[in-house]
């Protein structure tokens, strides 16, 4: 049965394609999904894959996301309902709660293309989940810790400054 | 499309931004982050976001971020030593001769108001020599406006001796109407909800009539005088609602809360879901998703030992302000710590004794 099962092909930006069942990658992205029901009436009498281009997500980024969605969207390797999941907190014993932690325990520039990729496939949970990693690391931190975590440039005119750090000094 | 990867972080885009500022619940988080560059300022201006995680007003001027226990400092005036809650980005003080006042603690604005003694009692009680109050609750009679010299307030007051009152008053006339309560009932608390103003005591809910802005002053004395009208009564079956423990165990006072459109008078299970209630002088429900506060969730503060003949308790107030200041889960019943971590700084009294309010600061589109 498992050998039926349709796949699609998603070429990333930079080339590479990787497998990914259809049914899986339609249940976590809406853009896949509607690509594929876009292509659905041309292929419907013909047995071949069909390539999707990406041409937003990098294959590094890609495969993490692949990793993802085939951990939270599919049926047989979710234990557990995958719902019971939005209702943990960090730190709550649920497997797929770790593997989160650990699937955003990555640097910055791999983070922000997760955002991105996670925006661009219309992934909520794991856009959900980025964007939390991104607030997690801003949490309590000074303006220039932010900087310096993210390599912002301080772009302000010294006359801006003065008036961003009046505005709210109370915060600074 | 060309290729994005590689994104440099100050080219977030403002939809994104705007999504991970929603995720941080602390203003002093957002106001910094906005901070950080032009690009973010600009954008981060742009977002309406969901209103952040209140604050706790402690007794010297400081203010106290929950849950995550940053201090900070902002404008209060010198003369201000007791403080009667908040409306919006205003605090209620009154200073050590009973005036009383606004001040707003972004803009330093302050607006006086009247002397404790012209609100409170009767003139007959006045002359009787009546006793002094010692709670005061003011609340803003508009949800439009920002409060001005010429808004109307409603005025809960208590004395030493439990007996409570409302009085409205208008500042600039220098005079109060005060609301008769011939049943002599104990007052809990007052709100301004959807146009109307209501008091709850133990067992009924009432509605205050003949106090819409109307009452001009005929000769010094009110055209109208304002009525309370019982709208609920037998309010209370503590046995049956979950968070009866809170109030056995926590709480002492009733509350009333604006929550989903609707004011929350009586105990209840549930908050609906996505709601988090913030109980005291000042309630209020906030929505919890995404933003670091749980859902059904009662974030209280000791609400005994700042109330009449509980002057023993004083010094362990100041002692410890967020002793029994808690997180009470109405699924599962559960009492957490409201602060992560014991805050470094204790607040110092200025004057008189008093417990930490919430405040609920409003400053992100101005």
């Amino acid at each position: 049965m498992a050998s039926e099962k349709k796949v699609v092909f998603l070429r990333s930006s930079d080339g590479e394609a990787f497998e990914v069942s259809e049914e899986v990658i339609s249940a976590a992205s809406v853009t896949i999904k509607g690509m594929i029901d876009e292509e659905s009436p041309s292929r419907a009498d013909t047995a071949a894959t069909t390539t999707l281009a990406i041409p937003n997500v990098t294959a590094a980024t890609l495969s993490r996301v692949l990793h993802y969605v085939n951990k939270h969207f599919d049926a047989a390797a979710v234990v557990g309902r995958p719902d019971d999941y939005i209702f943990c907190a960090p730190g709550d014993e649920h497997p797929l709660a770790r593997f989160d932690d650990d699937f955003v325990d990555v640097d910055n520039d791999t983070l922000i293309d997760l955002v991105h990729a996670a925006e661009y496939l219309h992934i909520k949970k794991l856009f959900d989940l980025t964007c939390k990693a991104v607030a997690d690391k801003l949490k309590g931190r000074t303006i220039d810790q932010i900087r310096e975590t993210f390599g912002i440039v301080n772009d302000y005119t010294v006359e801006e400054e003065v008036e961003v750090y009046r505005e709210n000094s109370w915060a600074f | 499309m060309a290729a994005r990867q590689c994104s440099s972080w100050s080219d977030l885009q403002p939809e994104l931004l705007g999504l991970v500022l929603r995720r941080l619940p602390s203003l002093a988080d957002r106001v910094r982050l906005r901070a950080v560059c032009r690009q973010w300022r600009h954008h981060a201006r742009l977002e309406p976001l969901p209103p952040p995680l209140p604050w706790l007003t402690l007794l010297d001027g400081t203010f106290l971020s929950v849950p995550d226990g940053e201090v900070h400092r902002l404008h209060v005036p010198d003369d201000a030593v007791y403080n009667h809650g908040s409306t919006g980005n205003w605090l209620f003080n009154s200073d050590i001769n009973g005036m009383c006042s606004l001040a707003n603690p972004f803009s330093k604005a302050v607006i006086q108001l009247l002397d404790v003694d012209d609100i409170i009692w009767s003139h007959q009680e006045k002359t009787a020599g009546c006793r002094p109050a010692v709670y005061l609750k003011w609340v803003l009679l508009s949800s439009l406006e920002p409060p001005s010299p010429n808004s109307h307030f409603a005025v809960l007051i208590m004395d030493s001796k439990y007996a409570t009152g409302i009085s409205i008053c208008q500042p600039p006339m220098a005079s109060a109407i005060r609301v008769p309560n011939h049943e002599r009932m104990l007052i809990l608390d007052i709100a301004f909800f959807d146009g109307k103003l209501y008091a709850l005591s133990r067992k009924n809910l009432f509605v205050i009539d003949d106090m819409d802005s109307n009452y001009y002053y005929n000769i010094g004395k009110p055209k109208m005088i304002p009525s309370m009208r019982c709208i609920v009564d037998s309010i209370d079956d503590p046995g049956t609602t979950t968070h009866y423990r809170l109030f056995a165990e926590y709480m002492y006072w009733g509350y009333l809360a604006e929550c989903s459109g609707r004011l929350l008078h009586k105990r209840v299970n549930t908050l609906g879901g996505h709601q988090t209630l913030f109980v005291g002088r000042h309630s209020k429900c906030l929505p919890a998703s995404e933003r670091g506060a749980q859902e059904d969730c009662i974030y209280f503060i000791r609400d005994y030992g700042s109330y009449p003949n509980t002057a023993y308790d004083w010094g362990n107030v100041n002692e410890n302000p967020f002793r029994d200041c808690g997180v009470f889960n109405m699924k599962n019943e559960m009492v957490t710590p409201l602060l992560l971590e014991t805050p470094a700084v204790r607040p110092q009294g200025k004057a008189g004794p008093g417990h930490p309010a919430w405040f609920f600061p409003e400053i992100w589109n101005y």
